[in-house]
């Protein structure tokens, strides 16, 4: 069975792309006041949060990425990567998400302006904008465009990039989540129906334990304990993630917010089961190809025509639903939490509404620069996490649960810290390490008392998040002192 | 069958059966909405702290 698409596989992804254009400029003639358009007025029940934060969480990183460490290392792809973000997700279902509801907060840097003034909240609007231009995702379009249709990456990007922004800014939070509904259904049947026609192709998913070594169904595969650990502190940016926050402001209810997340654990779980298992019969059936690419080569060897076009649109999808989300995020950061708050006389709500639709423009042009700018995708995402995490996490539970040290010292010194940190890291890691082949990544090794210490860049959130702390109890004994 | 085919039938199963099931539920909580976004608009974000 070839892999190029028939007419019908064409038409079902531009039925698609019209589809969703459709139901964007629907919502855009209702929305009418900028919290209808950020955060839908907060009228979002448990069906509409469960579609909207399943699809968003999930875009391109973790169906190509994840894939691609199974395809590699085996299922440590869903134990070590995957598992830690559901305790975290759970953990911030029954606590920062009830904490959160007692305030009127439109965004991340909404916080950081209720509890330590105006300094911390651009600081953190200034890192929420960094994780959340959607690099990933533009770059993932042009990738699946480029492999899928044949359109050169460039114009991959461009186009899948004109789509997102054109039905963001026609109805914004409230159009993405009902084109998240639709995206949402695709992207988990199609992957559902994808993984047992692979599994059926190569005799059975047991054939896996046959063909495979005995390290790729090792939980912990054969990675190093402290890239574990890394790897479960950075399940800790759910706990800071701002598309996660938007959507508990959003949401008409804390019940509603328990339910969504609690069933989107179960289908988080199933689809990263089920993308760790396509890595591995990538594998099995010897696809020579860069292993990110290997879940979308092996469907497209796989699928019958037809079921191409509708496993391409539910991958196109998996990004869209995604950049959409970002770039809502990434506008209002610019327009809400930045321009907003700098000009001398009150922005009428009307305004607002226009400028962030401004903004949104100008981050999508922001991140297609950026898109074809970066070559390492995962280098670029993990130090956007990073960022964002080392930034935000210590102020945000610090004013949320430290009452009486949240002073606005407290705020900014661990803000700042935590992000100059972060940068400080990784520019001494790109000037004096090197770059490791066998892992893929940067590493700069140190003899330190007779002893070997290697250093990777994955590190930097193990110096910066305690350098946050430290800052933060700095800044508060500072202001304490003052008094 | 192996733990491995088992988890795997479950998470093909939790992919093609509850995505459909969320989305009759989504139809009918977006018609609400939809409704209410025109009769009733959200008021504005509350003005800058100081």
């Amino acid at each position: 069975m070839g892999a190029a698409m028939t007419v019908w596989d064409i038409g079902i992804v531009l039925l698609y792309v019209v589809g969703i254009i459709g139901l964007g400029w629907a919502v855009s003639r209702r929305v009418s006041t900028f919290r209808d358009y950020f955060v839908a007025g907060g009228r979002m029940t448990a069906p509409l949060l469960v579609c909207t934060l399943v699809s968003t969480y999930y875009g391109l990183d973790v169906l190509l990425g994840s894939s691609e460490v199974a395809y590699q290392e085996g299922v440590v792809a869903w134990f070590a990567y995957a598992r830690p973000y559901y305790v975290v997700i759970l953990l911030a279902a029954f606590t920062v998400a009830r904490r959160l509801r007692r305030y009127d907060f439109l965004s991340v840097p909404d916080i950081g302006a209720h509890f330590y003034g105006r300094g911390t909240q651009r600081v953190l609007a200034v890192a929420s904008f960094l994780y959340s231009v959607p690099i990933l995702g533009f770059m993932g379009l042009g990738i699946v465009l480029d492999v899928t249709l044949g359109v050169p990456f460039v114009w991959g990007v461009c186009l899948g990039a004109l789509v997102a922004v054109v039905y963001t800014i026609l109805g914004g939070l409230l159009a993405d989540a009902l084109t998240d509904t639709v995206q949402f259904t695709l992207m988990c049947v199609a992957l559902g129906a994808a993984t047992v026609i692979a599994a059926h192709g190569i005799g059975g998913v047991d054939v896996l334990r046959e063909r495979l070594a005995p390290s790729f169904f090792h939980p912990t595969g054969t990675y190093p304990i402290w890239i574990l650990v890394v790897f479960s502190a950075a399940a800790l940016s759910a706990l800071v993630e701002p598309a996660f926050y938007q959507r508990i402001f959003a949401a008409v209810s804390y019940r509603s917010i328990v339910v969504a997340l609690l069933v989107g654990i179960v289908l988080w779980a199933a689809f990263d089961w089920a993308v760790t298992v396509m890595g591995m019969v990538a594998r099995v059936e010897g696809i020579a190809t860069e292993p990110r690419y290997a879940l979308l080569t092996v469907a497209m060897r796989s699928l019958p025509a037809g079921a191409k076009g509708v496993f391409v649109a539910s991958v196109l999808a998996t990004s869209m639903s995604t950049v959409d989300s970002y770039l809502l995020i990434s506008g209002g950061n610019l327009a809400y939490d930045l321009i907003r708050p700098s000009l001398r006389r009150p922005m009428d709500d009307r305004a607002l509404l226009g400028l962030t639709r401004w903004m949104i423009g100008v981050s999508a042009t922001v991140t297609i620069v950026l898109a074809l700018f970066f070559q390492t995708v995962v280098s670029a995402w993990i130090f956007m996490s990073t960022t964002l995490v080392a930034t935000a996490l210590v102020p945000i539970l610090g004013g949320l649960y430290l009452g009486r040290l949240a002073t606005p010292m407290a705020g900014l010194a661990a803000s700042l810290a935590g992000l100059l940190t972060a940068l400080g890291y990784y520019v001494a890691i790109h000037s004096f390490g090197a770059f490791d082949p066998e892992w893929a990544t940067q590493i700069w090794t140190i003899q330190a008392g007779g002893v070997e210490v290697s250093l990777w860049q994955e590190y930097a959130l193990l110096f910066a998040l305690p350098a946050s702390f430290v800052a933060y109890l700095a800044g508060a004994a500072y202001d304490r002192g003052r008094q | 069958m192996t733990a491995l085919a088992l988890w795997t039938w479950v998470a093909v199963g939790v992919l093609i059966v509850l995505p459909p099931v969320v989305f009759v539920l989504f139809l009918r909580d977006a018609r609400k909405v939809f409704e209410d976004l025109t009769e009733h608009p959200a008021p504005p974000p509350p003005a800058e702290p100081e």
